[in-house]
């Protein structure tokens, strides 16, 4: 046995770390980065979840339509009946694992108390899910969407162990450092002051109130337009989901394929 | 009939040939040994209240816990084997937090019986994965009372795993006498005083000991204070306005 470390060429000093040809370093990388992009918007009586549809690994595109926006809680395959909706990017088969969990858990909610979930429960539920595999995470960044007890807009943003927060707008994946401050501007009016209130630090900050639907379908659009002329791992499709009191309505507009 | 029953009443997973489970029966015939309870309903919560008894002037009458808390928003009383109780009362309260946990709300009234009524049918042999249960149904039998988004409720879980919502209950071995009580002197219009001197009056006549500050506890759930359990100075003042009202 020549392998026996420390003894035939190395004084086994403690502090000299062995070398030797013949160790092999052996790895276990059980992720991918799947690419793509992610964005919710809320307003006074809506919120809105949209993604781009295409699934990369590296410079290879896998699919030019997978969807990262999910209906939560549906009654059937469809998804109708669903009061919730889930983004969800970063690796494509942890997302897909986490939709169909938390999907799962909504509905059984539903048997066990006789009442649907509340978008402020769901949010917590999601939480503790994420942060159960706190040390073999699932490796995506996921948006919860809905409407709030008072009907508004609910928007709540996670890291992929499940630190969150309730917010009115948040890109993720990919392109969101490219979305993002276009959001933060657009939405929150971020370095927007009026026009002529004064000089300097006098300046009146814009303030902030929230958007019509239409606007922020436009936001949206834009935001992803623009992503996929500076990203390479967003295109081909943008999917729109739209929750109101009325029900989720899903749009689809076609993005640039190169 | 009577040999059958000898025949039929050892195993707790046996039926009898009438398609009876003679120990289920017996727990709730445990319950009726157990001290009076009594809840009522009303559109601003629930009362409940129980007979405390006190069987020796040496034993320290507060020592006595039949009204538990289960949440802020739910509590307990409880009639038949207290220490049967415990179980289910513990059961209860991690179902509870682990429901807060979860959802950053509180369990509702009804979920929580329906996880009291689950543990109390897990009697008998136990599954391979299963952690060792209870040998015997519970001998005992509860009011749960509490408030949520569906407003004040009362529930009764029984050792069989059944429960039903009433607007007022009273089990232990005063229950008939009380029941048909609460069944003349039930009205939807109660308020909580009235439903107070209701549980309070109901209990005088059944106990079997004169009622007093000491021998008897209420305790209530409302929208805004929760669960709460009355303190000597409430006991007294409840007690001492019963006997201005006679």
């Amino acid at each position: 046995m020549t392998s026996l470390i420390g003894q035939s060429e190395n004084i086994g000093y403690s502090f000299s770390e062995p070398t030797s040809a013949n160790v092999k370093q052996h790895s276990f990388y059980p992720y991918t980065d799947n690419g793509g992009s992610t964005l919710g918007i809320t307003g006074s009586d809506f919120a809105i979840l949209a993604g781009d549809t295409r699934s990369t690994s590296g410079y290879n595109i896998n699919s030019r339509m997978v969807p990262k926006v999910f209906k939560i809680g549906g009654d059937d395959e469809t998804g109708d009946g669903a009061q919730i909706l889930l983004s969800v990017v970063g690796f494509a088969a942890d997302g897909n694992a986490l939709k169909e969990k938390l999907d799962t858990v909504v509905k059984m909610y539903k048997y066990q108390h006789g009442k649907p979930m509340s978008v402020s429960a769901c949010a917590q539920r999601l939480s503790t899910i994420l942060y159960e595999k706190r040390f073999f995470p699932y490796y995506v960044h996921a948006i919860l969407a809905g409407l709030d007890e008072e009907g508004v807009g609910a928007l709540y943003s996670y890291d992929p162990v499940g630190s969150y927060e309730r917010e009115q707008c948040r890109a993720a994946g990919a392109a969101s450092s490219l979305i993002m401050p276009f959001l933060d501007n657009q939405v929150n009016f971020k370095n927007q002051y009026v026009p002529g209130s004064g000089e300097g630090h006098a300046l009146e900050p814009v303030k902030a109130e929230p958007l019509p639907k239409e606007t922020v379908k436009a936001l949206v659009r834009d935001a992803f337009t623009s992503a996929v002329e500076r990203h390479i791992e967003v295109g081909d499709g943008l999917q729109l989901m739209i929750i109101t009191r009325e029900g989720i309505e899903e749009i689809y507009h076609p993005l640039k394929k190169d | 009939m009577f040999i059958a029953r000898s025949e039929y009443d050892r195993g707790i997973n046996t039926f009898s040939p009438e398609g009876r489970l003679f120990q289920v029966e017996y727990s709730l015939e445990a319950i009726k040994l157990g001290s009076t309870a009594i809840g009522v309903a009303t559109s601003e919560g629930v009362i409940l209240g129980v007979e405390k008894r006190v069987t020796s002037t040496l034993l320290e009458a507060s020592s006595v816990e039949k009204i538990v808390e289960i949440d802020q928003h739910i509590g307990c009383a409880m009639s038949g084997l207290q220490a049967d109780a415990r179980n289910l009362v513990e059961h209860a309260r991690v179902e509870c937090q682990n429901h807060a946990f979860h959802y950053a709300e509180p369990l509702r009234v009804e979920s929580t019986t329906q996880a009291i009524c689950d543990l109390a049918l897990r009697f008998g042999e136990s599954g391979d994965d299963e952690e060792s249960v209870m040998s015997r149904p519970f001998g005992v039998a509860l009011l749960i009372a509490g408030f949520d988004e569906d407003g004040p409720q009362l529930y009764h879980a029984e050792p069989s795993g059944t429960f039903y919502r009433y607007d007022a209950k009273a089990i232990g071995s005063g229950s008939e006498g009380a029941q048909a009580e609460l069944q003349n002197e039930y009205h939807r219009s109660l308020t909580l005083p009235e439903a107070e001197s209701l549980v309070l009056k109901t209990l005088k006549q059944v106990m079997e000991e004169k009622l007093d500050s000491k021998n008897v506890q209420l305790a209530s759930v409302t929208k805004e204070k929760g669960f709460r359990i009355y303190n000597d100075e409430e006991m007294g003042q409840a007690v001492a306005q019963l006997g201005g009202n006679q």
